[in-house]
């Protein structure tokens, strides 16, 4: 669990140490470093499983060499078969089987997994590194590759000297508030996409990326809903199980809403300790589902510790954000993340939390929006498109712009596409072309909801939500498990009827009715406040100052493709609370600060 | 098209409405139009025709029942010599095995209807005798077409066929094309269901009826089109079962595909199927299937998730259409595409070309082989 990091660039054991003391973070309690031949190593290790030295990393066997970030939960499945086909271990944890289930079986091992990784092997004969990424991206992989040569590590930082900055990826960022794989901000250092392994051969010096797993065409199931319930739950009981195991001290993440609240629910009918678990919650009302959470802790009997944070304590974490993430990310639920963590860390190291249930289930408030979406699409693109010219030429008047934008879209692909990058746009240029590389959720559904979730899937949460989490809890020092991440989950929610997810009006509804068997259905119906930072009125009161410092012309003038009079302006509505525009305002501070810091640093 | 011209005699019981009586009137006119000399022998009355078969030959020997044509058969064939007999549906299938010992230069091509040892327990085919006749007959016929797989096992298995006497060709689309598909929005409006076939009991419309029961969240409406001995049987069923607001027993009639192209699932519900033609119909115009996986040609037309669904039991038909009231669970142009690639009247027709000059061939290399 961890940070890992390998390249055949010649470094010095030290220099390697300083690199990776910009994250160390990410593994507090072990740094090794190894240089064999012209390839290096190196790997931060928090512990969980066997705490014992012997489960330290780089980790050698034979002629082969790995580091290894993340968890098999079912390794211990694994090791049997090993163990049958006549290998011995010499420590508990799962790493060894990693490597050893490798040395066995090859790529064929990637398959078998079922857990979170990103992990590097390799092979001193052969002259092969052999690397894999899981299924939905729960741990980061950053490599650079140019003329056979290769920089590898969990993040950014220690690979991100002397080079330059990729405008494209500035671009997407400015759109999404996230750097999509798999690109990064930098040039020539990519994100290996989830799902896949890379293949780099020293001795031809190629480089090959290699889907192992990806999500397919929708085969329905045919279990009634009835049958679909107990199976949801009978899988996430076992996902819940797998990633009870640890040698360290274990809580779980508990909000106001329904996902925490039934992986919290399962792990404390299968743990034989009681359960803590932790909740922040905030000044505002408007923001606050601590009450919830304290409630759903009673009923459950976990020993709950809840924080009530001020604007303050998060803004607080500012700084520590730009540390952590190594590029611009914008998502301002970063902030409280961080924080949650922060606390979190004090009691225990290793944290369940119910992260992936909305995209798998149909949770979030824009599946409402894409069912009202069909109201639009029932006029002809054409007519729809005509009538959009001739609609007055009020520039920045938001509403006629909003409706413009609208009519345009040609179809529903384009709504949903418009859900995740945004209808409105900072880019003076907007090219859509990068997003090709997520077209996989045109074909594999018909059903615009499932459309919408695949998506959800593939490009907001792996780069989104996943870096969020990732940061957020190895900038604590904190390992965090999501049981709806588990990819049977995934899988089997697909197979299932929309209908059974999600009917207009009631969002994850199969995933109620298991939390039923555990928490009365008037306590968790409540609607969804999602977990977010007030910072529309930050940016007008606390952070105004900040705001204003940062985002002066002379920096906005530096961002490429900025539409720098559409932003003024924006920020000045937003600051005469003429309209909410955190999130643009917010992405654009990111960005500026993340400039400045990583000039610092060069 | 077959690389030489040659004389080709189709022989059916009638042009009543039937799927046999479809495809081989489509092949015969086809292979007209294409210049053979074709010519169709229907044993029937010309006022039961009712497929359009061009200016083909046809040569109606009037009679109600085979047998009472068979010396009429026989002369037919003493004095046209046609190069190849295409028979189709087993009475006449046997019958031409039987006297094709006479006409030694001529080959006797037979397309099987249904997987017969399946078909047998529905009524009709019962005796042991019977099968052995059919075993026996069979042998003597050159070649057997075979609509499906089963169908193929079936004859291999229990009526221990040659393999290389069977040939797995299924049916043509003899709709037009469709060039656009409307495109409709389920999860508010009623959902149509669809069933087109004999109202007989290897149909199935029994267990149907029963499965819709069982439909609670949302509104529906469903149109059985076809005649047949069960029909009282299931009028009464869906009296008895309240659902007479929700079920419409129709005629057969010639505007079935209009029928088909407004519904939005064919649910079909046979023990046994030849080659379901009102199915591969559905598809053809984008109306997806749910269907029991029986022996026959449905598993060939069905493909689970991309035209329709497969079931093996009632319950798993029944969960299936509880999850149905939602939008766009198939996109009608894609329901259309496999069958179009696999049965579009222009692949089978060259099936069946390539299987006719294979035919002949076999003949001329048994020639060369006496001399």
């Amino acid at each position: 669990m961890c940070g890992i990091y390998t390249t055949n660039l010649t470094f010095s054991e030290k220099e390697i140490k300083t690199k990776l003391s910009t994250i160390e973070f990410r593994g507090p309690d072990y740094t090794g470093v190894l240089i064999q031949d012209n390839v290096s190593f190196g790997h931060l290790r928090l512990s969980i499983l066997d705490l014992e030295e012997r489960s330290n990393q780089p980790m050698v066997f034979d002629n082969y060499t790995m580091v290894f970030n993340g968890e098999i939960y079912n390794f211990q499945d694994i090791k049997k078969e090993l163990i049958c086909l006549g290998y011995t271990f010499t420590t508990t944890g799962d790493s060894e089987v990693l490597l050893k289930g490798f040395i066995e079986w090859g790529k064929s091992v990637v398959p078998k997994l079922n857990g979170m990784f990103a992990f590097a092997v390799y092979n001193r004969v052969t002259k092969t590194m052999f690397c894999s990424r899981d299924r939905v991206g729960v741990k980061p992989f950053y490599y650079y590759w140019k003329d056979g040569f290769f920089e590898i590590c969990s993040q950014l930082k220690p690979i991100s000297q002397n080079k330059t900055l990729n405008e494209e990826a500035i671009s997407i960022y400015l759109d999404c508030t996230y750097i999509p794989s798999p690109y990064s901000i930098f040039n020539d250092v990519y994100k290996l996409p989830p799902g896949n392994n890379l293949l780099i051969d020293l001795n031809n010096k190629t480089c090959k990326v290699e889907e192992y797993w990806n999500l397919k065409p929708v085969v329905r199931s045919k279990l009634s809903y009835e049958q679909a319930v107990e199976e949801v739950h009978t899988l996430l009981e076992d996902a819940v199980r797998i990633r009870l195991q640890a040698d360290v001290p274990f809580g779980s993440f508990l909000s106001g809403g329904i996902d925490s609240a039934l992986i919290t629910s399962i792990a404390s009918k299968i743990s034989k300790e009681k359960i803590k678990s932790f909740s922040i919650g905030f000044e505002d009302p408007k923001y606050d589902e601590s009450k919830i959470a304290a409630t759903y802790a009673n009923i459950l009997g976990t020993e709950h510790k809840e924080t009530i944070c001020k604007a303050t304590d998060i803004l607080e974490m500012l700084p520590r954000l730009i540390e952590v993430y190594d590029e611009p990310f914008a998502d301002s639920s970063a902030l409280p993340s961080l924080l949650l963590n922060k606390i979190t860390k004090q009691d225990v190291t290793v944290a369940l939390s119910g992260d992936g249930g909305d995209e798998s289930f149909l949770g979030y408030n824009h599946f409402d929006l894409v069912s009202k979406s069909k109201h639009l699409f029932y006029v002809p693109y054409i007519v729809r498109y005509v009538f959009s010219k001739l609609l007055p030429r009020l520039t920045f008047k938001n509403r006629i712009q909003s409706l413009k934008r609208l009519l345009q879209l040609k179809n529903i692909n384009s709504f949903i596409e418009g859900v995740f990058v945004g209808f409105n746009s900072l880019l003076l240029n907007r090219d859509l072309s990068w997003l090709s590389n997520y077209d996989g959720y045109k074909y594999w559904s018909s059903n615009k909801y499932q459309k919408t979730a695949d998506l959800n899937i593939k490009l907001w949460l792996e780069n989104d939500s996943n870096v969020k989490v990732d940061r957020a809890s190895m900038g604590f020092s904190v390992e965090v498990r999501s049981p709806f991440l588990d990819y049977r989950i995934i899988e089997f929610a697909r197979t299932l009827p929309v209908s059974y997810r999600y009917v207009p009006g009631v969002k994850k509804r199969i995933l109620r009715d298991v939390l039923k068997k555990y928490i009365p259905e008037e306590v968790f119906n409540q609607p969804k406040k999602g977990f977010s930072a007030p910072m529309g009125t930050w940016i007008r009161n606390e952070l105004r100052q900040e705001m204003e410092e940062n985002l002066s012309d002379a920096f906005l003038n530096q961002i490429p493709n900025l539409n720098t009079p559409k932003f003024k302006k924006i920020f000045k509505d937003h600051l005469d609370h003429k309209a909410d525009y955190s999130s643009y305002i917010w992405r654009v501070y990111v960005l500026i600060k993340w400039f400045r810091n990583h000039e610092n640093n060069v | 098209m077959i690389s030489k011209k040659m004389n080709i005699l189709f022989v059916l019981p009638s042009l009543k409405p039937g799927g046999a009586e479809r495809v081989v009137s489509f092949l015969a006119k086809n292979f007209h139009d294409n210049k053979q000399e074709a010519t169709l022998l229907v044993l029937g009355f010309k006022k039961d025709k009712v497929f359009e078969t061009g200016n083909l030959k046809i040569v109606y020997l009037n009679k109600a029942r085979l047998l009472f044509s068979i010396f009429d058969i026989i002369k037919f064939i003493k004095k046209t010599k046609p190069r190849i007999v295409f028979s189709t549906i087993v009475h006449v299938n046997i019958f031409m095995s039987f006297i094709s010992f006479f006409f030694t230069n001529t080959k006797f091509i037979a397309r099987e209807s249904s997987v017969l040892s399946v078909r047998s327990s529905y009524g009709g085919y019962k005796s042991w005798l019977l099968n052995k006749i059919i075993s026996r007959a069979y042998k003597k016929l050159d070649t057997i077409v075979c609509q499906s797989h089963d169908m193929k096992n079936d004859f291999i298995k229990n009526f221990n066929i040659n393999k290389k006497k069977l040939h797995v060709i299924g049916n043509p689309i003899t709709l037009e094309k469709l060039v656009s598909f409307k495109s409709k929005n389920l999860s508010l409006e009623k959902i149509h269901f669809i069933t087109v076939g004999r109202l007989s009991e290897e149909k199935g419309h029994r267990r149907l009826i029963q499965n819709i029961t069982g439909i609670k969240n949302y509104d529906f409406n469903y149109k059985i089109i076809g005649s047949g001995p069960e029909k009282d049987a299931l009028t009464m069923l869906v009296r008895k079962l309240g659902l007479e607001n929700n079920v419409e027993f129709i005629p057969f009639t010639k505007n079935i595909n209009e029928y088909l192209m407004d519904s939005d699932f064919f649910l079909q519900g046979s023990y046994v199927e030849g080659f379901p033609n009102a199915l591969l119909e559905s598809c053809a115009v984008g109306t997806p299937v749910i269907a029991y996986a029986c022996p026959g040609g449905t598993k060939e037309i069905v493909r689970e998730g991309e035209n329709g669904f497969l079931v093996s039991n009632d319950q798993e038909f029944r969960n299936i259409l509880q999850g149905l009231n939602e939008e766009e669970v198939f996109k009608r142009n894609k329901v259309s595409e496999y069958v179009q690639n696999t049965f579009s009247s222009n692949i089978i027709l060259y099936k069946y070309s390539q299987l006719i000059d294979s035919v002949i061939n076999d003949n001329k290399s048994e020639e060369l082989n006496n001399q």
